[in-house]
């Protein structure tokens, strides 16, 4: 079944490795399989983007739990439970150190991508996958979305 | 069949006419295949150039490596079986082909501004040889991120 589900980040501190967003599988044995990730600038600062994994869900600032009404088909609630977490963060995710895709936008209002992915991204149960600033640069308060399958 | 996604940000601009990224297949019997390739400025001052996709014959020396391991995986079940490597800075550079498989121009200075090649039919990199974004001879490749997506 697939879901989309999106938020507004709060601005992320300016450390390194700092999560934005983050996509969590509370699930014990199913695996969350995300197809898409799409960010854009709600403020006028420049963005340095990368997608990693997290090991520990943190404590977000404000979540979006899925409802039926994100299942594109309306057709159930996700099997995983999967939640969304939004900066700011009061307990950071732990935050892998590999770095799955790396980005940058300008300073620009509306300055956004879409990541579309061929084979998607899996998250394995009891973890995450998280929007970053890889650098020690504030990323600035954005909406986000993920599209996943469970 | 094992998918990786690689990410980076390089730390210096590219020398003049030489290599941004190169991802090197190390393996002696293994070929990758590589799905997606992409980078974009990193909103340093350098001049407009182009950008070309480039086959290697040699690794070179490199002063950076990525070597995937298994949260490069996007099922995160495995390290990469073939060993392959992402280089981005180098004492001696690895040996281009002349061949341009693909190419852009980049404007300078515009963060954000770059590609991400999608290959519905992916590019094969033989044992002991390279693929990898390179400068135009006329000029230099500011510091960007870069992207793959390799299947070995």
């Amino acid at each position: 079944m697939r879901y989309s589900v999106a938020g507004r980040t709060a601005a992320t501190a300016a450390t390194a490795r700092t999560v934005a967003a983050h996509l969590w599988n509370p699930d014990t044995t199913d695996r969350v399989n995300v197809n898409e990730i799409h960010i854009v600038s709600t403020t006028a600062g420049l963005s340095n983007l990368c997608i990693a994994r997290t090991t520990t869900i943190g404590t977000a600032g404000s979540t979006v739990t899925p409802d039926l009404d994100n299942a594109h088909n309306r057709g159930k609630v996700p099997n995983s439970a999967a939640v969304l977490g939004l900066a700011l963060f009061s307990v950071m995710p732990t935050v892998d150190g590999s770095d799955l895709l790396r980005w940058n936008l300008p300073a620009v209002i509306g300055a956004g991508l879409m990541w579309v992915f061929s084979e998607p991204i899996e998250i394995p149960p009891g973890t995450g996958l998280a929007i970053i600033t890889p650098v020690a640069v504030i990323l600035p308060a954005s909406d986000v979305t993920y599209s996943f399958t469970d | 069949m094992s998918l990786h996604r690689v990410g980076g940000r390089t730390t210096a601009n590219s020398a003049t006419g030489g290599p941004v990224f190169h991802i090197f297949n190390t393996h002696a019997t293994a070929i990758l295949r590589v799905h997606e390739a992409g980078l974009c400025q990193a909103g340093n001052a350098t001049l407009a150039i182009r950008a070309m996709v480039v086959r290697t014959t040699g690794r070179g020396t490199p002063l950076a490596t990525i070597t995937p391991d298994i949260d490069h995986s996007i099922e995160r079940d495995d390290a990469a079986g073939s060993g392959f490597v992402v280089d981005y800075t180098w004492s001696a550079v690895p040996g281009m082909d002349a061949s341009v498989l693909a190419q852009i121009w980049i404007p300078d200075t515009l963060s954000g501004a770059g590609v991400i090649y999608v290959f519905p039919v992916p590019i094969e990199v033989p044992p002991g040889t390279g693929l990898c974004f390179r400068s135009d001879i006329a000029g230099t490749i500011g510091i960007c991120d870069f992207t793959l997506l390799v299947e070995d």
